[in-house]
């Protein structure tokens, strides 16, 4: 017994202190806490250095303008509501072709993982069918769905179904069947299993799965969008490159980084609280 | 009790994992069941779970027929096998249903208590080490108050102190709820700490070759002279039985961890 208190201890002595879940502050490699902002370091001197390029005379800056030119660019499109008009334009396709995609990828992907004869049966064709470059849907969409937005919403969700329908059937699969057998020992329903222990296991899984169909998503919409839009970052981009305004097509550009970035982050956080429990690595946090 | 009559095992592959096993075991009895690799202890243990389904013969505890999982019936396995998404609390009432909140966190917090862990209930499975860990299994098995525990090389992965840390509280816990415990170990040494019985095994197909009671007062001291003695009588009956035919070379003295 004593043995083990020694090596309890600071457990312990932690635990005290409030909730023991996780260090507060966490060193960094030279053990100092890293700033927050650090990912920015990198594109604001970027973006510096090409501003005084530009300034100095040293590059035109006509094809790839300064980012005061981007900025102005940005302002301009700004005023009188243009720019968000795109944004969410942009948004909403993304995000109803996410959830079309996110329904139906889950829904097979669990099916497929759960029972061995849906696998046998669906499988074969959805990888068939995932080899097929999803653009080369677009000719087809448009004849079926015509050129508005269910043609678009329909190609995004094909392009976020895949990774999820992979993510969840594979999750499925891999889950520790040594932990399988701790919820028949106790007698789980199928539907307990399900809930209590499948579901858990699959969860970090699940929110990569999701990550990535969002990236897909974002990707899968510039494509939806050189189709034929009357709104929307990728019509920004079409536009800019008709009529000659490199200005517009980085400040588009920029736009989806931001986006991207901004909605993978609120998609991660929102489901950080559900895997703290976690024991990761973490890239040496 | 328990009761075990005519248990087979072959495997849809062919394999002849177990013989027909016979053994009964009183209500309170530790057995541990001794032997090398592919003698059929853990594939006894699991038919006596209900995890697997036994080819021929029965398992009854207290006159039930055991098939599929059991309350009567818990198991410890050689892994923890916490689910690490759930506290240690969670973990140990994990498998209490049909409670009030109330009384459900009552009996996870006595639980924990008596494998000295009353003050983790709130932390992560991952937070734990490896004797802490396979202590909070022991509670989650130990709390719904199973009449026959099983155990499936429990302490095995630990080292050596607090392997013996983790014999000694299973004594405690054994003296309090007297469960019937059946035991699967390599070593000799623990079967001698624990057991009341030790029932000796040996493959092709796994059957019971020797049983021997443990004629060792408790609490047990691993370094004495009675110890020692008991040890080397076990020790003989062991290589007795390896000598006869036709032995399996497949060593039961390597087996044995000595």
């Amino acid at each position: 017994m004593s043995n083990l208190e020694i090596g309890s201890s600071s457990i312990t002595a932690r635990e005290t202190g409030g909730q023991a879940d996780r260090p507060a502050a966490v060193p960094g490699a030279w053990g100092r806490r890293l700033p927050d902002g650090l990912g920015l370091v990198v594109p604001i001197l970027v973006a510096i250095l090409w501003e005084v390029l530009v300034r100095q005379g040293l590059v035109s800056g006509r094809l790839l303008p300064p980012p005061s030119r981007i900025a102005g660019t940005l302002m301009e499109l700004s005023q009188g509501g243009e720019l968000l008009r795109h944004v969410i334009a942009t948004s909403a396709r993304v995000f109803s072709g996410f959830a079309l995609g996110v329904l139906a990828g889950t829904l097979l992907g669990a099916l497929c993982g759960y029972s061995t004869l849906t696998r046998r049966l669906m499988d074969p064709a959805l990888q068939g069918l995932r080899a097929v470059p999803s653009i080369a849907w677009v000719p087809l969409f448009i004849l079926w769905f015509g050129i508005f937005e269910a043609s678009k919403v329909a190609l995004i969700a094909v392009g976020v179904f895949f990774p999820v329908y992979l993510g969840i059937m594979g999750a499925i699969l891999g889950i520790d069947r040594k932990i399988v057998e701790v919820g028949r020992v106790f007698r789980l329903t199928p539907l307990g299993l399900v809930r209590r222990i499948l579901l858990p296991a699959i969860l970090p899984s699940f929110v990569l799965a999701l990550r990535g169909g969002l990236g897909l998503g974002w990707m899968f919409v510039v494509a939806a969008e050189f189709m034929g839009a009357s709104e929307g970052l990728g019509y920004l981009l079409v536009d800019g490159q008709q009529l000659g305004k490199p200005d517009q097509i980085v400040a588009a550009i920029l736009l989806f980084a931001v986006l991207g970035k901004i909605t993978d982050g609120i998609l991660s956080a929102l489901f950080a609280p559900l895997l703290r429990w976690q024991d990761v690595y973490a890239g040496g946090r | 009790m328990l009761d075990i009559r005519n248990l087979g095992k072959t495997y849809p592959n062919g394999a002849h994992a177990l013989g027909g096993i016979d053994l009964t075991v009183q209500q309170g009895e530790i057995v541990a069941l001794v032997g090398g690799s592919g003698c059929g202890k853990s594939t006894l243990l699991r038919l006596i779970s209900g995890l697997d389904q036994a080819s021929h013969g029965t398992v009854e505890v207290e006159g039930e027929v055991i098939r599929d999982p059991h309350p009567l019936v818990g198991i410890v396995f050689q892994e923890p096998r916490l689910l690490p998404w759930l506290s240690v609390a969670g973990n140990v009432g994990f498998g209490l249903s049909g409670l009030a909140p109330d009384a459900r966190n009552a009996k996870v917090a006595e639980a924990l208590d008596r494998v000295g862990l009353g003050r983790y209930g709130a932390k992560w499975p991952r937070e734990l080490s490896g004797g802490q860990s396979q202590r909070v299994a022991l509670a989650r098995a130990l709390v719904t108050e199973p009449h026959v525990l099983l155990l499936d090389e429990p302490f095995s992965a630990l080292d050596a102190f607090t392997r013996a840390d983790l014999q000694d509280h299973l004594i405690t816990l054994w003296e309090r709820y007297r469960p019937t415990l059946v035991l699967v170990t390599h070593d000799i040494e623990e079967a001698l700490v624990l057991a009341t019985r030790i029932v000796i095994m040996r493959p092709n197909p796994g059957r019971i070759a020797q049983s021997f009671e443990v004629a060792l007062p408790r609490p047990r001291q691993r370094h004495s002279e009675a110890f020692d003695a008991e040890k080397r009588r076990i020790l003989k009956a062991l290589n007795a039985t390896l000598a006869e035919p036709p032995a399996q070379e497949d060593g039961l003295i390597q087996g044995a961890g000595i």
